[in-house]
């Protein structure tokens, strides 16, 4: 389990810590930090490894994927990554019971290395003030390509996001065969009656209008909708549990988890992730509902740290928070998603 | 003086921002984002407070932020017990906007006072004149003062003293019974041209609402 984050000249954060509970919940206004950080625990496996997103970048990279959540006109490169795009090392560190495992990007020029703490077999080695510093990818502030070791150097984690939702249907379109092998999605489709009036028999793959692909939900009389046409909330949750299921990773990020889940997914989510902590699993999301906060982690209250976050000067503070503590300060009046002033 | 709003999706946020219908410019007077907060408001009643609170803020000078909240499960005096949550918070001065209602005064007063007891606060040092009660206070270590404000007009002839004793004297509202359902029986008719008074007329706020705004200067070290 990763009990505590830290990063340093990491996109927007200076400078911050973050302890980690078996489930965590990052509540905060927004610009607070949030999706930085369920960002760079996406990013420390190994940026270089494939995940199931696709990007119009031709590369599945976990890279691409961040790239593709903030892209904006036409540049092309992961300066970004670097604190005020312009940081020469920008670091990612994680406590993994008890071991230091470190990520570093270092700058030299629009050479952007990418680095461990870790023993692996390194692609080369940068020399930087008479310093000679192993590197294992390699990418650019000015292009998307990236190279490197594609292995992972720690447990898998797997971002889930409502803004990478087309990003996994093309992933899913393009590994639609080994995926289908698996009967993940027969599974996710049982899952997914359970919050919907309809049966779902499975999912399928079939020509749509003009004879091109599309992912169905097979209904029980032998209908099918097409998955896009189903409401947000019931899509995103089966894109989390097919992309869960294939992945299987060690830790599930889930940014922006409200958007649209009315109580019942809620509570079927809660249900979930008391599954995948039972096995072992951690789970961090981020969300502005306090809806969800109350739900999710009265399901698992004694597994769950609530953090409010907050951003200021680019330096990242949290302040936890039990599941009493939100119910005391609502009662009291205050919202605790707008109580920095107070709280941190 | 300038409102952050502790809960900016509850009613009182809402009912304060909805003083822009009477062209009262809301984005002057409510901060959305503060550093610090250590002063504070806190209704004891809800509605119409609330939006009172907005017109005085309106008109009382400074850029000094206080925050304001309405406690969600209790109302009236009770509203004293959720003292120590904002004490805790680091607020060191609190504003208690509450209604008078068929209490006398000096047993008002003592019922606060006892609640504050009840829950740990020691009350050093107390001034009282006309409905605005004063309390320097001490819990633990802290020091902290706690001012009183409470609502209505010995003037105004009602079975329960509010701030509706107020809105029915500024808009000549013959009170019946008493000035809450007086005020709420002809709200629709009244409300829009009393608000829109009060935006106008700074002078007519400091005769109609004395204590309140006693209490406001009290608050914001302007007195």
């Amino acid at each position: 389990m990763i009990k505590q984050l830290t990063v340093r000249n990491f996109r927007g954060i200076k400078e911050g810590t973050l302890e980690l509970s078996p489930l965590t919940v990052l509540l905060g206004a927004n610009n607070s930090g949030k999706s930085t950080i369920l960002e760079a625990l996406f990013l420390a496996p190994n940026p270089c490894r494939e995940v199931p997103y696709s990007t119009p970048f031709g590369q599945n990279k976990a890279l691409n994927t961040v790239y593709f959540l903030h892209q904006t006109l036409e540049y092309k490169g992961y300066a970004f990554l670097l604190h005020n795009y312009t940081s020469d090392l920008s670091e990612i560190e994680c406590d993994i019971n008890g071991d230091k495992y470190s990520l570093r990007f270092i700058k030299e020029q629009n050479n952007i290395y990418v680095c461990t703490n870790k023993n692996i077999d390194n692609v080369g080695t940068i020399t930087l003030k008479n310093l000679r510093i192993p590197y294992f990818g390699r990418t650019y502030t000015d292009s998307l390509h990236s190279d490197g070791y594609t292995k992972l150097l720690i447990g898998e984690t797997l971002l889930v996001s409502p803004n990478l939702i087309n990003s996994c249907y093309r992933y899913l379109s393009q590994n639609w065969a080994p995926i289908i092998n698996t009967g993940i999605m027969r599974k996710v489709a049982k899952d997914a009656s359970a919050l919907s009036p309809e049966i779902y028999r499975d999912l399928t793959m079939e020509p749509f209008v003009g004879g091109q692909l599309d992912i169905y939900a097979y209904l029980e009389d032998g209908r099918r909708i097409r998955l896009g046409d189903l409401g947000e909330g019931i899509q995103s949750y089966i894109i989390a549990k097919i992309l869960y299921e294939w992945v299987e990773p060690e830790v599930l990020l889930w940014d922006d988890m409200e958007s649209h889940f009315n109580p019942r997914i809620l509570r079927n989510i809660a249900e979930w992730f008391s599954d995948l902590l039972n096995h072992g699993k951690q789970v961090i999301l981020s969300t502005h509902s306090l809806e969800a906060v109350k739900v999710i982690a009265g399901v698992n209250e004694e597994e769950t740290g609530i953090y409010l976050t907050s951003l200021e000067d680019s330096i990242f503070k949290a302040k936890k928070l039990t599941l009493s503590d939100v119910e005391n300060l609502e009662k009291a009046g205050i919202d605790p998603r707008t109580a920095e002033a107070f709280l941190l | 003086m300038r409102l952050s709003f502790l809960n900016p999706e509850s009613r009182t946020a809402i009912n304060v921002t909805r003083l822009r219908k009477y062209e009262y410019e809301t984005n002057k007077i409510i901060v959305d984002w503060v550093k610090s907060l250590v002063t504070l408001v806190v209704l004891a009643d809800g509605t119409p407070d609330d939006q009172m609170v907005g017109v005085l803020s309106y008109h009382l000078n400074g850029n000094q932020v206080v925050g304001v909240v309405k406690p969600t499960e209790r109302t009236h005096l009770s509203v004293l017990y959720e003292l120590k949550v904002y004490l805790n918070l680091g607020i060191n001065k609190v504003m208690v906007l509450i209604d008078q209602e068929d209490l006398p005064l000096s047993n008002l007063f003592g019922q606060a006072e006892d609640i504050m007891k009840e829950i740990g606060i020691k009350l050093d040092t107390k001034e009282e004149k006309d409905r605005v009660g004063v309390y320097q206070c001490s819990l633990a270590s802290k020091k902290f003062e706690i001012i009183i404000v409470v609502n209505g007009l010995s003037e105004v002839c009602t079975d329960k003293h509010s701030i509706e004793d107020h809105l029915t004297k500024a808009a000549g509202i013959e009170v019946k019974g008493n000035s809450k359902d007086s005020w709420e029986t002809l709200k629709s008719k009244h409300e829009e041209e009393v608000f829109r008074k009060f935006k106008r007329k700074r002078k007519e706020i400091e005769k109609l609402f004395p204590q309140q705004v006693s209490g406001f200067k009290r608050l914001t070290d302007e007195h």
